[in-house]
C-alpha cells in the first residue's frame, strides 16, 4: 500500500517462503544512473518497513500507445 | 468499427460474456490455461482510483495498476481460466467493488497484460554495498545492450523488494 500510495502506479504482491514480496513494474530508457536512483528510491521506501532490495529484472518493451487522433 | 473479442463491454453482460467466450475459442485460444483478465475500474479522480487499488490489494488481488490516461482507473490483473462462471463470478463482485466506492467496473480485457512469474533470490544481498554500488544497474544496462534493444526506448523493468513475515520478525525478538 506503501508503493501504491507513494505514487508508484504498478504493484504486485508476491507470497515467498520468507514473507511478502512487492514488485513494482516500471518504464524507463535503461540508463544506469535512472536505474540506479529508481531503484535507490525503492529501497529508501522499503528500508522504512525493514524490506531490503532483492533484484530488477527487464521483461520486455512498454505497451505501444496508440495516438487514437 | 471492429469488435475486439478480448475486450469485454459491461453493457448486456450475461449475453456478452458467452459470445466473447465463443469468439475467443474460435480465435484458437487455449481455453484450459489461465489467463490474465485487466479488470478496470473507473473513478472519478485519481485519489479515488488510487484509493481503490489499495483496496483491492487489500482484499487479496495480487496484481494491480493504476491508470490515468484517459479516465483515473484502478485495474485488478486477475490470471484465471476462462468461463462463463469464472468471468461472471470476477465482474459482479469487482462491479459491486467499484460501486460502493463511487467507480464503474466499466470492461475488462483478457490478455493484455504479459504473464510475470519471476524468480526473485529471497535473501537480500549486503544492503549497504549493494545501495552504494552502481554495479547491479550497470550488469542490467550491459544485459540489455546485448539483447540489441534500441536503448533510447522505454523498457519494462520489475524491482522486488522483500519484507520478513510478521511471524519470522515476531520470532526474532
Amino acid at each position: 500500500m506503501t508503493f501504491i500510495d507513494a505514487d508508484y502506479r504498478e504493484v504486485h504482491l508476491v507470497q515467498a517462503d520468507v514473507g511478502p514480496i512487492v514488485e513494482v513494474v516500471t518504464h524507463m530508457t535503461p540508463k544506469v544512473k535512472e536505474i540506479h536512483d529508481f531503484r535507490l528510491k525503492l529501497t529508501k521506501l522499503a528500508a522504512g518497513r525493514s524490506g531490503a532490495w532483492l533484484g530488477t529484472h527487464a521483461v520486455a518493451r512498454p505497451p505501444k500507445i496508440v495516438d487514437t487522433k | 468499427m471492429r469488435s475486439d473479442p478480448s475486450v469485454f463491454d459491461l453493457s448486456d453482460p450475461e449475453s456478452n460474456e458467452l459470445a466473447m467466450l465463443d469468439a475467443l475459442a474460435a480465435s484458437g485460444i487455449d481455453m484450459s490455461k489461465a489467463w490474465p483478465v485487466d479488470a478496470r475500474l473507473d473513478f472519478d479522480s485519481m485519489r479515488t482510483a488510487k484509493h481503490a487499488a489499495i483496496d483491492l490489494l487489500h482484499a487479496g488481488y495480487k496484481r494491480v495498476r493504476i491508470e490515468s490516461e484517459l479516465v483515473p482507473t484502478a485495474i485488478a490483473v486477475i490470471d484465471m481460466v476462462l468461463t462463463a462462471d469464472t468471468l461472471g463470478s470476477m465482474r459482479v463482485t469487482l462491479t459491486e467493488f467499484a460501486r460502493v466506492r463511487d467507480g464503474e467496473m466499466v470492461r475488462y480485457v483478457v490478455g493484455a497484460s504479459p504473464s510475470v512469474n519471476v524468480s526473485w533470490k529471497t535473501t537480500a544481498s549486503d544492503e549497504a554495498a549493494t545501495d552504494q554500488s552502481q554495479q547491479p544497474d550497470q550488469q542490467l544496462v550491459d544485459m540489455l545492450f546485448a539483447w540489441d534493444l534500441d536503448m533510447e526506448k522505454p523498457v519494462t523493468l520489475i524491482t522486488a523488494v522483500g519484507f520478513q513475515s510478521e511471524q519470522k520478525r515476531w520470532k526474532r525478538r
